[in-house]
């Protein structure tokens, strides 16, 4: 492996070389390198990394690969990006959860947006209509058909809670053990739960950021089995392009892989720092994470081992491929143990007010709900597992969601039910409950 | 300790105008007490080189005529004025916050008095009384609404006195089905000061097309009893919570004199620039010129159903604001130990900095921004916005110097963050 993991905090001017230079292997860099500091850091302290850079010595730098500055890449003056079923897809889910929240939406609507077949008139969107992409068949497709089926049915579920209990009860206010609407304090927003105080728009939402993007990334495009499937490596080692097409199957995977979290970016060549996305799923929570200081330059770092890895798949460099896919599957698993954990302190502290403010403690609840219920398509790179198994997932929600025994779900969950989950959650990513 | 203190609460006099130095003048019993109560906190923060120290306490200074030897302007000397915690909330209790809460519920009485003689009867005298004394009790509302600690915090106080905009269609639905609970949060922007708001100004152009809603064969008992359980319900809550600062949480918040997060002096003073961030620059200016949304949004302003009076509420509640900052006595000249005091005391070695001036100066610059605007914050959105959202980027300055400044300098964290917005 040519990727020495270090940490460098240097000058401007270095950066800046590293990042226009390299048209070839090896780059000798003629100004001065002023290291700072030097820290040597174990894969388990990513999230505090300032910097990863490839370094021989301080005089010169080996990259095996030009890493652009943004996620552009060509070939004979062509891009050879393209995500456009990703990002389609990612349109389709969205307007599914949107009608989630329109109560004159039916449950054979909602259930034709999931399993959208080529020309059906499901959506607003008349692109999506003419397409033949589909969200349902991108379910649970990483893992066995047992899971598969139980998640489109978990999905689907709450879809269906949501037509047959929820907007029956859309002008009735909502107590225990009844659905209805709830307003948050100091005429805030209202929102719509079940019986058990859920938001069932916010569970399918949260939900799909695990069982749409983050599998289809982590647990499938970016694996190595998806990558050199077929004759990709000795195709992407002789730049065998695809039929028609400016780019190899290899970088079209690696792409495609990038579509499902950037795919709604407003610039998704440079989404790091262009503001602007009409993202609701992973994109969205990688910017919260983000401008938590805890969390610093998770976004840089994200789109970085974006750029590396698919700047080696162009160079058929491939174990530093999976490194930076590694480095992905760490990343983006982290945003979704952040987001879980947070949501679920957030509902504790609510929960801890004298007049607690239940409408605002169910909204962040459910929220936890769909990341706690996603945290089963992380990844840990680690041990090629992910940090929470669908059981433990299903034992956790158990735990925070209430349900046996005549409980009822939000309304009847603990303080210290939520904080155990969050600080289960904090620890197996190395964080601590107060960090989320 | 504690009726002790109350017996001899600190007399704290200022000698000079405006933004001048203030000078504590204690009793020798009071300032034993205070060190007594204090003397196991790193909050005494009385430097060997003061010019105050215990024995400077001399029966002259009881009556507020201060030596020479005690400078006020002690920048000068390069020495700050004597400040601790506990000497702080003590004015802030008995000089400010417990005087405005007994202001508003003087208000809350006349208030009441009023709605009882227009359900009565419903003639325009009344109405015309009952409308002025429900601006008098707004105005007096602008002072207190800060204070969202204790009680206040524990009942949600402000959330059931002042939400807008207000639900109007949700109001008139709850009014006419009867049998609601208005102690629920869903029915929080259906009541308070909105709701009187619309029930005596938006319910028709003229006096008797609003009396007439109240004379109705059909409905007017309904909306009498309306009127008469929202007056109630704010007369009662701010009671309870007046109340409570006389009868024990006095004692409890000047007793909380540390500096730990949950203690009052930080508490209070997120509570005051949350206030100021979140209620008053954002609500009172910023939703309304469509600082946070895609258009203007004239119709979120403070009042809206009155009209012409937003100004001056906004104007009200910068000067409690202002005034909170230097530690001005509530409805008086006279100030005692305040944030103002302790940044120039914490200041006082040898720095130039001024923070307490450069936040005066901003409220001044806000004053004289708002001399700019009409008297209807509404009709100034309407008619030229760009003001509006001058008069906000004024506002935010003071938050910057309060909320980073400020409280680096004071060593206080903030406690809250922006709301996750969806």
């Amino acid at each position: 492996m040519k990727l020495l993991k270090q940490i460098f905090i240097f000058g401007g001017t270095v950066s800046l070389i590293f990042l226009l230079s390299c048209e070839e292997e090896t780059v000798t860099v003629t100004e001065e390198v002023i290291v700072t500091d030097t820290v040597t850091v174990t894969e388990t302290d990513t999230v505090t990394v300032i910097d990863t850079i490839t370094v021989i010595d301080t005089d010169t730098v080996l990259i095996g690969f030009a890493v652009p500055e943004t996620y552009l890449f060509t070939r004979d003056g062509d891009t050879t990006v393209s995500y456009s079923g990703q990002t389609i897809r990612l349109k389709m889910a969205k307007e599914m959860v949107n009608a989630l929240k329109d109560n004159t939406t039916t449950i054979a609507q909602l259930l034709a947006m999931f399993d959208h077949q080529e020309g059906g008139s499901d959506f607003s969107d008349a692109d999506l209509n003419a397409s033949s992409k589909q969200v349902k068949n991108k379910i649970g497709n990483n893992g066995t058909a047992t899971n598969a089926a139980a998640i489109r049915a978990d999905l689907e579920t709450w879809m269906t809670n949501q037509v047959d209990s929820v907007f029956p009860a859309w002008t009735d206010e909502a107590s225990k053990g009844l659905a209805g609407y709830i307003q948050e304090a100091g005429g805030g927003s209202t929102r719509y739960v079940n019986q058990n105080g859920l938001e069932n728009n916010q569970a399918v939402n949260k939900a799909l950021i695990g069982a749409l993007v983050a599998d289809q990334v982590l647990n499938g495009y970016l694996t190595p089995a998806k990558l050199n499937s077929g004759t990709n490596e000795a195709d992407q080692a002789a730049q065998t392009k695809v039929d028609g097409k400016s780019y190899t199957n290899m970088e079209h995977y690696w792409d495609e892989g990038y579509g499902y979290i950037y795919g709604l970016a407003a610039d998704g060549i440079d989404p790091v720092t262009t503001p602007g996305s009409n993202d609701i799923f992973m994109l969205k929570y990688i910017g919260k994470v983000d401008s938590d200081p805890d969390f610093a330059e998770t976004a840089d770092e994200l789109h970085r081992a974006f750029r590396e890895g698919r700047a080696a798949v162009v160079e058929a460099e491939f174990e530093a491929r999976d490194a930076a896919a590694q480095h992905i599957a760490k990343t983006a698993s982290l945003v979704i143990g952040v987001r879980a954990a947070h949501y679920l302190k957030s509902g504790q502290i609510g929960l801890a007010a004298t007049t607690p403010d239940m409408a605002g403690v169910f909204h962040d609840l459910s929220e936890g709900f769909g990341f706690v219920y996603s945290l089963q398509f992380t990844l840990n790179p680690e041990t090629g597992a992910p940090y929470f198994s669908r059981e433990e997932v299903m034992e956790m929600l158990s735990k925070i969601y209430p349900t046996s025994g005549g409980m009822r779900g939000f309304w009847d969950v603990t303080q210290s039910d939520l904080e155990e989950a969050a600080t289960t959650i904090a620890t197996a990513f190395g964080f601590t409950y107060e960090n989320a | 300790m504690r009726s002790f203190l109350l017996k001899w609460p600190l007399l704290i006099k200022n000698k000079m105008k405006n933004n001048l130095l203030t000078l504590c003048c204690f009793t020798t019993l009071s300032i034993s007490a205070l060190f007594l109560s204090c003397s196991e906190d790193d909050n005494v923060r009385l430097d060997e080189g003061s010019l105050i120290n215990q024995n400077d306490f001399t029966d002259d200074q009881i009556d507020g005529d201060t030596s020479d030897s005690v400078d006020t302007t002690a920048n000068d000397a390069g020495v700050g004025e004597a400040f601790t915690r506990g000497a702080m909330l003590v004015n802030w209790a008995d000089k400010i916050i417990i005087p405005a809460f007994e202001s508003l519920v003087k208000n809350m009485d006349s208030l009441s008095l009023a709605a009882n003689e227009f359900t009565d009867t419903p003639n325009q005298e009344n109405l015309i009384n009952l409308k002025q004394s429900w601006l008098n009790a707004y105005l007096a509302w602008q002072t207190v609404d800060m204070f969202d600690i204790g009680m206040a915090e524990e009942i949600t106080l402000r959330n059931f006195i002042n939400v807008y905009p207000l639900d109007a269609q949700g109001m008139t639905t709850t009014l006419l089905a009867g049998n609601y609970d208005l102690t629920s949060i869903n029915r929080q922007d259906e009541q308070g000061f909105s709701a009187l708001d619309y029930l005596l100004h938006g319910l028709g152009n003229t006096d008797e097309e609003i009396i007439a809603f109240y004379t109705d064969e059909t409905n007017g008992g309904k909306y009498k009893t309306f009127l008469t359980d929202v007056v109630d319900r704010m007369h009662s809550l701010t009671s309870i919570v007046l109340a409570d600062w006389k009868e024990s949480y006095r004692d409890e918040f000047i007793e909380r004199d540390g500096n730990a997060a949950t203690e009052s002096v930080n508490s209070m003073v997120n509570d005051y620039i949350y206030y100021y961030e979140k209620f008053l620059r954002a609500g009172k200016v910023g939703i309304p010129a469509g600082v946070f949304s895609n258009s203007s949004l004239s119709n979120r302003v403070e009042a809206r159903y009155r009209g012409g009076v937003s100004k001056e509420l906004l104007i009200k509640a910068l000067n409690s604001v202002q005034d909170f900052f230097n530690g001005v006595h509530f409805s008086q000249e006279d100030s005692g130990m305040s944030l103002k005091g302790w940044i120039n005391y914490l200041e006082a070695s040898g720095s130039t900095n001024n923070l307490d001036s450069l936040i005066n100066n901003q409220f001044e610059l806000i004053h004289l921004q708002l001399e700019n605007l009409n008297l209807d914050l509404a009709q100034q959105v309407e008619i030229d916005n760009i003001k509006m959202l001058e008069t906000y980027d004024i506002l935010q300055k003071n938050v910057v110097f309060m909320k980073v400044d400020m409280l680096q300098l004071l060593d206080i964290t903030v406690d809250y963050v922006d709301a996750d917005g969806d």
